[in-house]
């Protein structure tokens, strides 16, 4: 399979935090398209159910539009599905033991959605 | 008088379901790709970084156009790397020709709302548009022939400036 050198110098500019931002914009337009598929609608429907014109969908959809955190949250509740979720964190959180591994004690509801066995409800 | 340009469409590199070509002028050493990657490798390595990332998800998704932004007009398959939720100013266009198939071409900082705006960014995305007619005219009379992922046949291309 053919290579070329100054794209592979050029790859070497490609740092975690590059991945994860690119991984990040992907995974939403992909989460959308999903949800669009999974649903059976066209970008007409999600125009028609949204109040706005087809070309205006189609911009969002193939990317000329700038998304933000309402439009993302309009789409959502349009399709009814969630497209980002935030993992909200506990009031508090006490490390109370650093041995073979980390133990800690939430104090308060635990509202992740993370299912961490090294994370204990205190009583 | 309209001057004529010539070029060849190079391919850069290939994988397993994508390949990458670019276009390269007469008497020039490098394609217009690899010249947009040398001319902002070390001012902008972030974006160039960014750009790279994206080549690298479309190795793995395929040419999709949710990985871009659409430029020029809707009957051409011209586009511009990077999406719209990356935040860079760089710009580098290309042509979609199918899900296997993207051939890079050249770019620059945006600075102005459009890049019709600026002479130097629309004149990138006007060759593209140029090329990618040639290209269809010469798939329709069966000069190249676009299979699978490969553009084969006679890849020397003319376009003019003003047509």
């Amino acid at each position: 399979m053919k290579r070329n050198a100054i794209m592979e110098e050029s790859r070497k500019l490609i740092t975690p935090e590059i991945k994860q931002s690119v991984d990040f914009s992907i995974d939403i337009a992909n989460r959308i398209f999903d949800i669009l598929e999974m649903k059976k609608l066209k970008q007409k429907d999600l125009a028609n159910l949204m109040g706005k014109s087809e070309a205006e969908i189609s911009k969002w959809l193939k990317g000329t539009h700038n998304f933000n955190v309402d439009t993302i949250l309009k789409i959502q509740a349009i399709l009814g599905e969630d497209i980002i979720q935030v993992v909200k964190t506990s009031k508090f959180v006490e490390v109370i033991n650093w041995t073979d591994r980390l133990t800690i004690v939430v104090s308060g509801k635990d509202t992740s959605t993370s299912n961490s066995n090294n994370v204990e409800e205190a009583a | 008088m309209n001057s004529e340009q010539k070029l060849t469409i190079v391919l850069l590199e290939e994988y397993e379901n994508v390949n990458f070509y670019s276009f390269q002028f007469e008497h020039e050493t490098l394609s217009e790709f690899e010249k947009f990657l040398l001319t902002f490798r070390e001012t902008h390595p972030d974006d160039i970084g960014t750009i790279m990332y994206r080549l690298e998800r479309i190795i793995d998704d395929g040419v999709f156009e949710r990985h871009f932004r659409y430029a020029g007009k809707v009957k051409d398959r011209t586009a511009e790397l990077p999406s719209h939720l990356e935040s860079t100013n760089l710009r580098v266009y290309c042509i979609c020709i199918s899900p296997k198939i993207l051939i890079l071409g050249n770019g620059g900082l945006k600075t102005t709302r459009t890049y019709n705006e600026d002479a130097y960014l629309n004149n990138c995305v006007e060759t593209l548009q140029k090329i990618d007619l040639e290209l269809k005219s010469k798939e329709k009379t069966f000069k190249i022939y676009i299979i699978d992922k490969n553009i084969t046949g006679d890849l020397s291309l003319s376009i003019y400036d003003g047509k």
